[in-house]
C-alpha cells in the first residue's frame, strides 16, 4: 500500500472530475483482494490478482475525521478470526489502506488458505473493533489488467491449462490514473501500467518497461515492489522499490503505452532485504520518504536528497546513494500507511503469530 | 450498540422464559437456533446475547473477541443464527444465548473433516535435471494436490554441501506466485544473490556456487488446501555448473519426427534444458495451414525435449514450430536477449523488436 499526502505534497487528484463515472451498483465479484488504495472521495481501488483486474468500490465513508486520534488494536488477527468463524491461523491479511478523509482503517483479508478461499474487506474504526464491509451493493467499476495478446496463448491446443498468473504488487491512484505494479509467476519481468481513471474500455492501459540501473547493469527484468508517487521539483515522479532494493526514480509523463522509461536508480538500499511498502510525508515543513523493510527496519529519507541525487550506474557493494537514517524502534512491520498528518498506521507482529494494528507518531 | 432499552428488555422476556426452562439452544445444520425467544422485534443487536464463536476460544476471551458474522431472523419464537460464512472443518463451534449474570445456554456443533490423513505430496520439482548452471532463475514445485498459502517460505530450504542451509537464497514475495489452481508455486533465486560476471557478489555472495552440491528440502509440515501436513517432506540433490550466458539459439534445436500413420510423439530436442512453464506455454507446432497441431504437450530428458503426443495419426506435408522469443532458458536468457545485458544501447534503439515468433519450418515425409 502506498499513500500520499495530497494536498500538500502532490495535486493528487482533478478537480472536478466525475469520479462516478460508468459505474454500476451491484456486488462485485472478487476472488482474491489486495493490494489496496484510496483514490478520491473515499474510492478504494482493490486489487484482484487472481481476476487480473482492480475493482474500484465506492465506499460512502467520507465522513471526515476530527482528530489524530491514536489507534491500537492487540491481536487484530485473531479478532478478525472471530468474525470470520475461523482459527487464527486461516486468516492472512493481504494488504492495509488507511481511507484519508475518515481515517478508517481498511484490510484486505483472505478467509483460507487454499485455492478456493474468502476475500473479505475488514473495516476498523476509531472504536477498534473490526467490521464486515458489506459489498453486496455498493457503486463499482471494473478494470481489467490488459494483457499483451501473447499472454492470452496457453499453451499447445486446446486442452492447453493455462499456469500463468500476474500477481499485483502495488498500486497507487495518482491524479487521474491507477498505477499498478506486477509480477508473473512464469517470466520474472516488470510489469507496470497506468490505468485512466474512471476506468472506460477495457483496453486502456499502458504497460510500460522500466529500465535501472542495478548490479553494474542496466536492466529491465527485476519487478517493481512498492511505489510512490512524489514531487520532483514541480515535476511528478515515482519513487520505486525493486525486489533487490534499488531506489529508482522515474517521471510520470513518461508512462506511456508501449514506452521504455529509463529509470534514475538513486539509492541501493541493500542486500537480503525486501521492501514492504512506502510512505512521503511531511513534518516540520520538510518531506520525507518513509520505506518498511523485511529485513533492515523503517527508513527515513529526506526527500530533497531525492530531488537532486545522483544516479547510481556502477556496481555498488551494498548501500550507496541516497542515505537514510533507521528508525530502531519501528520493528516487525507488515504493513504500512498515513494515518493523519502526524502519525503511520502499522500492521505488525506483536509475539509469536498475533498482529497488532497500531498508530505510530511519524518520525 | 444500539437500542439499550429493548436489548434489556429482551434479557429479561429470555430471563423469565429461561426461569420457566422454555428456552433452549439447537444446531441446525450450519445454522443455530434458540427456541422460546418471544419476541417480534427484528431491529434488535441480537449479537448481545445470542452469539457464536469457535469452541477454542475462551469464555471471558469472547466477551472481548468479536463474536462469528452472520444474519439473525426472528420467526414464531425461534431465533435463527445463520453465519456469514461456510464453518471451518475439524472445528467446534460454540453458540451462547446470554441473559444477564447467568451461565450462557450453550450448544456446541462439531464439523467433521472429510479428510484426516494427509496424501499430498510433492509431484515434481523443475528443473529436474540434475546440473543446473550457477545462474539458475528458478524452481517450479509442483504439487499432488491443491496446497495453502501463507509463509511458503519457511517450509523450503536450499542446504550446501556442508549440510548448512543457505540464507535468504529466494525472493520472498508475500504474494507467493501460485497458479489458479494452487498445485504449483513459482519460487525465484534472489536475483541479488545470482553470480553475475566474474566477480561475486561482495557482500554475502551468491546462492548457488559453481562445482558444489546443494539440496532443495522441503518440509512436511507445509499443509494442504485441507489444512493436512504434506504426506512426506522433499529432498533434490543437485550439483552447480557454470553459468550461462548464452541465449537459446533456436538454430541448434532438432526436430525428432514420427512415423507418419503413426500416433507417435514428435520431439524437438535443445542441447540445454529448457524452463518448463514457458516451453510448454510458448512453442507451438502448427500444419501448413497454419493450424495448431491437437495433442498432449510435455518436457521430457530433464527438459532438453519438448514433444507432443498427437491426437489423430500423423501426416505427411510441411509444418512449423513457432516460437516466442521470451522462451527462456534456466538461466532467464531469453532468444535473442541474455538475463543479463547492458541496455544502454537497446533502450534508444526503438525500432528492435521486443517480442517476436519464431518460425523453425519442417516437412514429414510421405514414407
Amino acid at each position: 500500500m502506498v499513500a500520499v499526502f495530497a494536498a500538500s505534497i502532490l495535486t493528487n487528484t482533478l478537480v472536478a472530475a466525475d469520479w462516478l463515472a460508468g459505474m454500476q451498483e451491484g456486488k462485485p465479484a472478487f476472488k482474491t483482494m489486495g493490494p489496496l488504495a484510496f483514490g478520491p472521495d473515499g474510492i478504494l481501488f482493490v486489487g484482484d490478482s487472481k481476476s487480473a483486474q482492480v475493482i474500484a468500490v465506492v465506499t460512502g465513508d467520507i465522513k471526515a475525521a476530527s482528530a489524530d486520534k491514536p489507534l491500537k488494536v492487540r491481536a487484530i488477527n485473531e479478532k478478525i478470526a472471530g468474525l470470520l468463524g475461523v482459527t487464527a491461523d486461516q486468516v492472512l491479511i493481504d494488504d492495509l489502506a488507511v481511507n484519508p478523509i475518515s481515517r478508517n482503517a481498511y484490510l484486505a483479508v483472505s478467509r483460507g488458505r487454499g485455492p478456493e478461499t474468502n476475500p473479505v474487506l475488514v473495516k476498523v474504526t476509531g472504536s477498534g473493533t473490526p467490521e464486515l464491509v458489506n459489498l453486496d451493493k455498493v457503486k463499482h467499476s471494473v478494470a481489467k489488467l490488459p494483457n499483451a495478446p501473447e499472454d492470452k496463448i496457453s499453451g499447445q491446443g486446446r486442452r492447453a491449462r493455462n499456469q500463468r498468473m500476474e500477481a499485483i504488487t502495488d498500486i497507487a491512484f495518482f491524479q487521474d490514473r491507477l498505477l499498478i505494479a506486477g509480477l508473473s509467476n512464469e517470466e520474472f519481468a516488470s510489469k507496470f501500467r497506468a490505468i485512466p481513471f474512471p476506468f472506460k474500455t477495457v483496453e486502456s492501459g499502458t504497460s510500460v518497461e522500466i529500465y535501472h540501473g542495478a548490479h553494474g547493469k542496466f536492466e529491465t527484468r527485476s519487478p517493481v515492489r512498492t511505489f510512490v508517487p512524489f514531487n520532483i521539483g514541480n515535476e511528478p515522479h515515482l519513487i520505486a522499490a525493486y525486489t533487490c532494493t534499488p531506489l529508482v526514480q522515474f517521471p510520470v509523463k513518461q508512462l506511456k503505452s508501449g514506452a521504455k522509461v529509463k529509470g534514475k536508480t538513486i539509492a541501493e538500499l541493500g542486500n537480503r532485504n525486501r521492501p514492504i511498502d512506502m510512505v512521503v510525508y511531511e513534518k516540520d515543513g520538510k518531506e520525507y520518504l518513509l520505506l518498511a523493510n523485511s529485513s533492515r527496519g523503517i527508513m527515513k529519507m529526506d526527500a530533497a536528497q531525492i530531488d537532486d541525487a545522483p544516479s547510481i550506474e556502477a556496481k555498488v557493494s551494498d548501500k550507496e546513494g541516497v542515505t537514510y537514517d533507521t528508525i530502531e524502534d519501528w520493528k516487525g512491520i507488515n504493513q504500512l500507511d498515513l494515518f493523519g498528518r502526524s502519525q503511520a498506521l502499522v500492521l505488525r507482529s506483536d509475539g509469536e503469530d498475533v498482529l497488532a494494528l497500531e498508530s505510530l507518531a511519524l518520525p | 450498540m444500539r437500542g439499550p432499552a429493548l436489548a434489556i428488555s429482551l434479557l429479561w422476556l429470555i430471563s423469565q422464559a429461561r426461569a420457566a426452562a422454555e428456552v433452549s439452544v439447537h444446531w441446525v445444520g450450519e445454522s443455530v437456533e434458540a427456541r422460546g425467544v418471544s419476541l417480534s422485534s427484528s431491529t434488535l443487536d441480537w449479537e448481545t446475547v445470542f452469539t457464536v464463536h469457535l469452541d477454542s476460544v475462551e469464555l471471558e476471551q469472547a466477551l472481548i473477541m468479536p463474536p462469528m458474522a452472520g444474519s439473525y431472523t426472528l420467526l414464531d419464537g425461534i431465533l435463527t443464527f445463520q453465519p456469514r460464512f461456510p464453518l471451518q472443518a475439524g472445528q467446534r463451534y460454540r453458540a451462547s444465548l446470554r441473559v444477564g449474570d447467568e451461565e450462557p445456554l450453550v450448544a456446541l456443533h462439531e464439523v467433521s473433516r472429510e479428510k484426516t490423513v494427509s496424501t499430498t505430496t510433492v509431484d515434481t520439482v523443475y528443473p529436474t535435471a540434475d546440473n543446473v548452471p550457477e545462474n539458475l532463475l528458478k524452481f517450479y514445485l509442483h504439487f499432488s494436490a491443491p496446497m495453502s498459502r501463507g509463509h511458503i517460505y519457511n517450509y523450503i530450504h536450499l542446504m550446501d554441501d556442508t549440510g548448512q542451509e543457505v540464507e535468504l537464497p529466494f525472493l520472498e514475495l508475500d504474494e507467493e506466485l501460485w497458479d489458479r489452481e494452487m498445485k504449483r508455486v513459482t519460487l525465484f533465486i534472489d536475483p541479488g544473490r545470482i553470480k553475475r560476471g566474474v566477480k561475486p557478489l561482495e557482500e554475502i555472495g551468491p546462492s548457488l556456487v559453481e562445482g558444489k552440491t546443494f539440496k532443495l528440502v522441503i518440509d512436511a509440515a507445509w499443509e494442504d488446501a485441507d489444512g493436512l501436513p504434506l504426506a512426506e517432506g522433499y529432498e533434490k540433490a543437485f550439483r552447480v555448473g557454470a553459468g550461462d550466458r548464452s541465449v537459446p539459439d533456436p538454430k541448434s534445436w532438432t526436430p525428432v519426427l514420427p512415423d507418419v500413420g503413426s500416433m507417435g510423439k514428435l520431439q524437438l530436442r535443445f542441447p540445454e534444458p529448457m524452463d518448463h512453464a514457458l516451453s510448454v506455454r510458448w512453442i507451438r507446432l502448427e500444419n501448413a495451414k497454419g493450424v495448431t497441431v491437437e495433442g498432449a504437450v510435455s518436457m521430457a530428458a530433464a527438459e532438453q525435449v519438448w514433444e507432443l503426443k498427437p491426437e489423430i495419426a500423423w501426416k505427411a506435408g510441411d509444418y512449423r514450430f513457432r516460437v516466442l522469443s521470451t522462451l527462456e532458458d534456466l538461466a532467464g536468457n531469453q532468444i535473442g536477449k541474455p538475463f543479463e545485458v547492458d541496455l544502454f544501447e537497446e533502450i534508444n534503439d526503438q525500432g528492435k523488436p521486443k517480442t517476436h515468433w519464431v518460425n523453425l519450418p519442417f516437412t514429414i515425409p510421405a514414407s
